[in-house]
């Protein structure tokens, strides 16, 4: 078992293993990921996947721009949200297995779709592991106390001990 | 978040809302929802 680390992440869903792909890719040091189940064994695995630019805040529309920057090589050009106002008949049109007798109307974006949340973790996770991320599974963080420095955590695991790392940054 | 946490900032997509000292300034909420 790793005792220390240059970055703790909690969980090894699709946001912790990205992230410890990602700090990797950058050569932050020695990144250990601690995962209380399986790699993709919480909420990302009973995730629906849709990708969607349909929100209303900014931020979740530019995530999704951005994630389809990264899913998609062929999608190279420039990205605009292309979300159009559908009337009853064009939803038919679409989607003729629903049932639009009640329907006002609804809203279309073409280039929404699905990634399977489990095939996208477990494959970021690999590529991590490649690049020499440490995924600890069975390790439930069950606390954290903040340093003197005021950036070290440690965490507890139930009957493992204990870890040090920074919580952000490296200061 | 790789950036947030490397350089204390994003630079690929904005995401200042979601800085991890928000917890110690209590601000839980991201961004309001805007319906137009």
């Amino acid at each position: 078992m790793v005792a220390t680390a240059d970055s703790v992440i909690v969980g090894a869903g699709i946001m912790g293993a990205s992230t410890a792909y990602h700090l990797a890719r950058r050569g932050y040091g020695r990144i250990v990921v601690l995962e209380r189940g399986a790699v993709c064994s919480g909420s990302t695995a009973l995730a629906s996947g849709g990708i969607r630019h349909q929100y209303a805040n900014r931020i979740g529309i530019e995530l999704t721009r951005q994630s389809i920057r990264v899913y998609s090589a062929a999608l190279q050009r420039a990205l605009g949200v292309d979300t159009r106002v559908l009337a009853p008949d064009d939803v038919r049109a679409l989607c003729p297995y629903l049932w639009t007798g009640d329907l006002a109307s609804a809203t279309y974006s073409p280039r929404d779709g699905f990634a399977d949340p489990y095939l996208v973790t477990t494959a970021i996770a690999a590529r991590a592991r490649d690049l020499g991320v440490v995924i600890e599974p069975d390790r439930e963080v069950t606390g954290f106390t903040r340093g003197r420095r005021g950036a070290t955590v440690i965490a507890g695991f139930s009957g493992h001990g204990f870890m040090h790392g920074p919580i952000a940054g490296r200061s | 978040m790789a950036e947030l946490v490397a350089d204390r900032r994003a630079h690929t997509v904005d995401i200042a809302p979601l800085d991890l000292d928000r917890f110690r300034r209590g601000e839980t909420p991201v961004e309001v929802m805007t319906f137009v």
